[in-house]
């Protein structure tokens, strides 16, 4: 291991990995790496830097062990963390050929991978359109991943007083106590098309980190499918991956089996003509054992699920534990449809890694087979 | 360990014939009306129904003071912080650090907020008191 001090490395998987994982997620990742944890992000870096710069020769060592594994696990968040998933079935015989197709694709030079797998500065997206390009390939023996990089416009809301404005219009703006500004922000995100293999399963994870507003998901998705659509040499396998499984069965499944993680929202209409949505707040017990909905559903013959979050408590280590969390993300007027009910994405988050990940898509798949 | 009997003679010894005995009984005696699991979340809005808007606010509160403060501990106080509709739990020793410091950390971000004050919210847990009185 090196005894080398590469302060800038760290700098950047540290803003890197804060800037995609959600805090608790972050935190978890430093302490399961043995590394320190402070009061907020911005302070927990500093301090890093700080002990990193100071560290002695030995200590140097020591840190960039852990350092190396907490990049470690930085890159299995990019392919698992903040994700909408959706799955495609294939027949074995075409998953075959597509393998086989795509075992000759390379990944080409492009400017993503300047950085990759850390994301490119700020200044440089702010140049950059918005073309997807294939910046890794990773083929293992269940899994084959591909992972593409863009810049998408995202926009945030930013809150400042008149009295911070300049002179001019702090005066023309004073009746006012407080100012909201859309501010529109060049961001990368990390998409990821997953085949497994023997399973006739083809998995589209968009990444959605740093919250990209569900308005542009659609978009962002049919992108990154033309994207990979078009790494076939026969172009007529790009076209065989149509059939998106509906995750509509999944409501039900999840909400009958109790043993089945914690559920934390619901969104249900009943017979009675109502519309209930209804969600536990964080830390409390599983909304199926609530008085309440407990008393409801007692008191109705059936409800129809259109919308469902359930997360699971994971322990890791003995002291360090993993929350992730899946969403199926259906609307009130899929009740309404003439046609099947359809919900064609879930979101899952919260995955300290892939065995988070691992377990949802595992419960997931079972559960939509069960059904067939 | 008390009873709800001892509970009461405290209140009454305390406030003597002052409205907040009165308040303090009444909210005693909801909790002891209802299950243990119906006591997680109560806030202001839940003791001004329980005492059918009777009181002022000044009254209410110095009432719901004595029943969360050190001799009484009757109810728990608990804080969240609430933006865009979402709830993340704040525990007490992260709220002193925030005042101390003039910062919150986010639950969710890790970032630093400053203007924090009124999204943070408190209300009151008396699941624990009901599990360990006599009655």
């Amino acid at each position: 291991m090196s005894t080398e001090k590469k302060p800038e490395n760290l700098k950047n998987l540290l803003e890197s990995l804060h800037e995609r994982a959600p805090w608790p997620v972050m935190s978890s990742l430093l302490r399961k790496n043995e590394l320190l944890v402070s009061r907020g992000a911005r302070n927990t870096i500093k301090k890093l830097l700080d002990e990193y710069n100071h560290a002695t020769e030995e200590k140097v060592n020591e840190l960039n062990q852990k350092i190396e594994s907490l990049f470690e696990d930085y890159c299995e968040h990019l392919l698992t963390g903040e994700k909408q998933v959706k799955i495609f079935s294939v027949n074995s015989n075409i998953e075959e050929q597509i393998l086989k197709d795509l075992s000759t694709v390379t990944v080409k030079e492009n400017e993503f991978l300047e950085s990759y797998p850390l994301p490119l500065s700020q200044e440089k997206l702010e140049g950059m359109d918005s073309s997807t390009y294939l910046v890794d390939i990773k083929n293992k023996k269940e899994v084959m991943n591909f992972v593409f990089c863009t810049s998408r416009f995202t926009t945030s809301r930013v809150r400042f007083k008149p009295h911070e404005l300049d002179s001019d219009l702090s005066e023309i703006l004073s009746e006012y106590d407080e100012l909201v500004g859309i501010k529109r922000n060049s961001r990368q995100f990390f998409d990821v098309v997953t085949i497994r293999k023997g399973r006739g399963l083809i998995e589209f994870r968009m990444d959605i980190s740093g919250g990209l507003p569900v308005e542009e998901r659609p978009g962002a998705f049919v992108h990154a499918r033309r994207c990979f659509q078009r790494l076939f040499s026969d172009r007529s396998l790009a076209s065989c991956f149509s059939q998106e499984l509906n995750v509509f069965p999944l409501l039900q499944h999840l909400y009958s089996d109790k043993e089945e993680g914690k559920v934390v929202e619901i969104g249900f209409a009943t017979g009675t003509a109502s519309i209930k949505h209804e969600r536990m707040r964080r830390g409390q017990i599983d909304l199926r054992d609530e008085v309440y909905h407990k008393a409801g559903m007692d008191a109705v013959q059936r409800i129809d699920l259109y919308r469902l979050a359930v997360h699971w408590h994971i322990n890791i280590q003995p002291d360090l534990s993993s929350s992730p969390e899946l969403l199926i993300p259906g609307h009130v007027t899929l009740l309404n449809s003439e046609n099947e009910k359809n919900i064609d994405g879930l979101e899952i988050r919260k995955c300290l890694g892939l065995e988070d990940y691992e377990s949802i898509i595992e419960k997931v798949i079972k559960y939509l087979k069960n059904n067939d | 360990m008390t009873s709800k009997r001892t509970l009461l003679e405290t209140i009454r010894d305390d406030w003597g014939e002052n409205i907040q005995s009165h308040i303090c009984m009444e909210i005693v005696d909801y909790i002891f009306s209802v299950p243990c699991d119906q006591l997680a979340y109560l806030t202001y809005g839940t003791f001004r129904n329980v005492t059918q808007n009777k009181y002022s606010n000044q009254e209410l509160l110095s009432a719901i003071q004595y029943l969360y403060g050190d001799v009484m501990k009757v109810l728990e106080v608990k804080f969240e912080y609430i933006e865009d509709g979402e709830d993340y739990p704040l525990d007490k020793e992260e709220l002193a650090k925030a005042e101390e410091t003039g910062y919150l950390v986010h639950p969710e971000t890790g970032k630093e907020i400053e203007d924090f004050r009124d999204k943070v919210f408190i209300y009151f847990d008396a699941q624990n008191f009901r599990q360990e009185l006599f009655i």
